[in-house]
C-alpha cells in the first residue's frame, strides 16, 4: 500500500457519527451498517480528515501501547482494505479538509489491537424489498422525451 | 420556527407543485367539499386540507390525541384521492423504474422541494418547504394500507419538521413519572410490546414504531397515537383486542389500534427523554435491563430510521447522535411476564434520576 495514499469517507452514500470513541457508519446504497471501536474508531476519526496511511501508522503507534510498526502497519492497512471493499472510503484526491487530525489528541488506546471493523446485515431487507430509486435531472418529474413514460395515472 | 428555505429555483420543480396544487383544486372542486383539520405537532400548527370526506377518517385516527390549533398555520398539507372525486391524479406521475422491486419509493429531492412517489400504493408525498406548503394524493382511500393509516403523512413531516430541528425516527416512546424512554430497534424486537403494556399501566403514550424526538434537550413530542402488534402477539393483549381496527384482516396484517381515537391511554404534548432503551425478547420469564453504550444504542435506532425514510440524511443521524450523547443508554431485555414490564420500565426511570 502506497504510505502517502489518503482516504475519504464515501459521503453521502455512507452516513456517520462517532459516540466515545465509537463510529457507527451507515452505508445507505447496501442496507449494511457498521460499528467499529478503539485502535479502528481512532483510524476513522483520522480517516474523516483525510490522514495520509503514514500518519495514521505513526500517530497509532504513539497512541498505543506495545505493538510493532510493523503491526500497526499491517492492522491499518488491513483495515483500509476492508474499508475499501465495503465501499465505506474511496481513495482521495483533493486538497485535505484542513482539520487537526483526532488522532494526535486523546487518550491513550491501551494495548494495540488490530482495528475490527463490525458488519450488520439484519437491515438490509429494508432496502432490498423497498428501495429507494433516487430520481436525477434525466427522471422524474416530466422525464425528457425517449426516457420511459410515467404512468400518467 | 427555522428561517424559510429559499424558494425552488427549478423549473422542474415549480412546474411539479404548480401541477399538483391545480390537481388539488380540481379535486376540490368537484367534491364539492374542503374538510379542514388543524393540529398542533411539536408547536406547529398543520393544517390538513382533505377534498371531500374520503381520506379524513384513514388520516386522522392516529392524530386524534394532538391539540386543535388556530390562527395561521406554519405547513398546509392538502391532500386527496382520485377513486372517491373522479380521476384526479397529480400530472406526470412516474412509472416504477425498470428492473426495481415491487416496493420501490421514488425520491425526488431538490432544494426545498421533495416528493416521495410510491408506485405500489399509487401514493404521492410532495412538499415545498419555503411555502410551507405540501400534498398527498393517492389513488383510492380504501386502498390505504395499515401501516399508512397508523403514521399517516411521515414522509411530509419528517421533511418538514426535520428542517425545525424535529426528527421522525424508527421507535417507541413512553413515560412514567420520571420522564420518558425511547425504544429503540428493529422490527421485532419489542418495541410495541413494551410500549403497549406500559400505555396500559398508565404511562403516556408516544408511538410504538414512528415517534417524534429533538435533540436539545431531548424531548419526545406527540404524533402518532396509533399502535402495530403482530396478529399472533396480539391475542397476549386481551383488553386490546376489542380495539383493533382491522380484525378481519389479521391473517395478512399486523394488529391496528388506534390508542389515541379509543381513549386507551394518555398522551403529553412532549415529556423529556430521560433514557433510551433497545428492547430484545428473551424468552425468559422476568424482564431486565443493564446499561449499554451510546453507540449500540445508535446501531439499534439510525439504520432503521434511515432506512424507512427516503430523504432523511446526515443531519438526521446527527441529531440522533446528539440525542443519544445527552441520555443514558440501556439493553432492556424483555421477559415472557408482559405484566413485569412496565415495572421494569419504571425501575430503568428512577435509576436514571438516582444518577442525577
Amino acid at each position: 500500500m502506497d504510505m502517502t495514499s489518503r482516504y475519504r469517507i464515501n459521503r453521502p452514500q455512507v452516513i456517520t457519527e462517532m459516540i466515545d470513541g465509537e463510529a457507527v457508519i451507515i452505508h445507505q446504497g447496501t442496507g449494511a451498517y457498521y460499528s467499529i471501536a478503539a485502535t479502528g474508531g481512532a483510524l476513522w476519526a483520522g480517516i474523516e480528515v483525510e490522514s495520509p496511511v503514514s500518519e495514521l501508522v505513526a500517530l497509532l503507534e504513539a497512541r498505543c501501547e506495545g505493538g510493532s510498526r510493523s503491526e500497526i502497519e499491517t492492522g491499518v492497512e488491513r483495515l483500509i482494505e476492508e474499508l475499501r471493499v465495503e465501499d465505506l472510503i474511496v481513495e482521495s484526491n483533493g486538497d485535505r479538509t484542513g482539520e487537526e487530525n483526532p488522532l494526535v489528541e486523546g487518550p491513550p488506546l491501551g494495548p494495540f489491537e488490530p482495528p475490527a471493523l463490525r458488519k450488520y446485515t439484519d437491515m438490509q431487507d429494508l432496502i432490498l424489498i423497498d428501495p429507494v430509486h433516487e430520481v436525477d435531472e434525466r427522471g422524474w418529474p416530466y422525464a425528457t422525451p425517449g426516457s420511459p413514460a410515467g404512468d400518467g395515472a | 420556527m427555522a428561517p424559510s428555505p429559499e424558494a425552488p429555483s427549478s423549473g422542474r420543480s415549480l412546474d411539479l407543485l404548480a401541477d399538483t396544487a391545480g390537481a388539488f383544486a380540481d379535486a376540490a372542486g368537484r367534491s364539492g367539499e374542503v374538510v379542514e383539520r388543524s393540529v398542533r405537532i411539536a408547536g406547529h400548527h398543520i393544517r390538513l386540507r382533505f377534498a371531500g370526506a374520503a381520506m379524513v377518517s384513514a388520516l386522522t385516527r392516529a392524530l386524534a390525541h394532538l391539540q386543535p390549533a388556530d390562527g395561521d398555520p406554519d405547513l398546509v398539507v392538502e391532500i386527496w384521492d382520485s377513486a372517491s372525486v373522479g380521476g384526479n391524479a397529480p400530472p406526470s406521475l412516474p412509472g416504477k423504474p425498470e428492473g426495481t422491486p415491487d416496493g420501490v419509493r421514488i425520491l425526488y429531492d431538490e432544494g426545498p422541494v421533495q416528493a416521495v412517489y410510491l408506485p405500489s400504493e399509487r401514493s404521492l408525498s410532495l412538499i415545498d418547504a419555503s411555502s410551507g406548503r405540501a400534498w398527498f394524493w393517492t389513488a383510492d382511500a380504501d386502498g390505504i394500507p395499515h401501516w399508512e393509516r397508523a403514521a399517516p403523512l411521515r414522509y411530509i413531516l419528517n421533511s418538514w419538521l426535520g428542517a425545525q430541528g424535529q426528527h421522525v425516527v424508527h421507535a417507541g416512546a413512553i413515560a412514567g413519572r420520571d420522564g420518558g424512554v425511547l425504544l429503540v430497534g428493529k422490527g421485532g424486537s419489542g418495541k410495541s410490546t413494551t410500549a403497549l403494556t406500559c400505555v396500559q399501566a398508565g404511562f403516556s403514550y408516544a408511538g410504538d414504531d414512528y415517534s417524534l424526538v429533538s435533540a436539545r434537550p431531548p424531548t419526545a413530542h406527540a404524533l402518532y397515537g396509533s399502535g402495530k402488534l403482530h396478529a399472533h402477539h396480539v391475542t397476549r393483549f386481551p383488553d386490546l383486542m376489542p380495539s383493533v381496527d382491522n380484525v378481519d384482516r389479521l391473517s395478512e396484517e399486523k394488529a391496528l389500534i388506534f390508542v389515541a381515537s379509543d381513549a386507551l391511554g394518555r398522551f403529553d404534548d412532549s415529556f423529556p427523554i430521560r433514557a433510551v432503551a433497545v428492547p430484545r425478547v428473551t424468552g425468559q420469564a422476568e424482564t431486565r435491563f443493564s446499561r449499554a453504550s451510546p453507540a449500540e444504542a445508535l446501531a439499534a435506532l439510525a439504520p432503521s430510521s434511515l432506512f424507512l425514510m427516503p430523504g432523511a440524511s446526515a443531519t438526521t443521524m446527527a441529531a440522533m447522535a446528539d440525542l443519544l450523547r445527552q441520555t443514558p443508554c440501556y439493553r432492556l431485555d424483555l421477559g415472557t411476564n408482559l405484566h413485569d414490564i412496565p415495572s421494569a420500565v419504571r425501575n430503568l426511570l428512577a435509576s436514571t434520576s438516582e444518577r442525577d
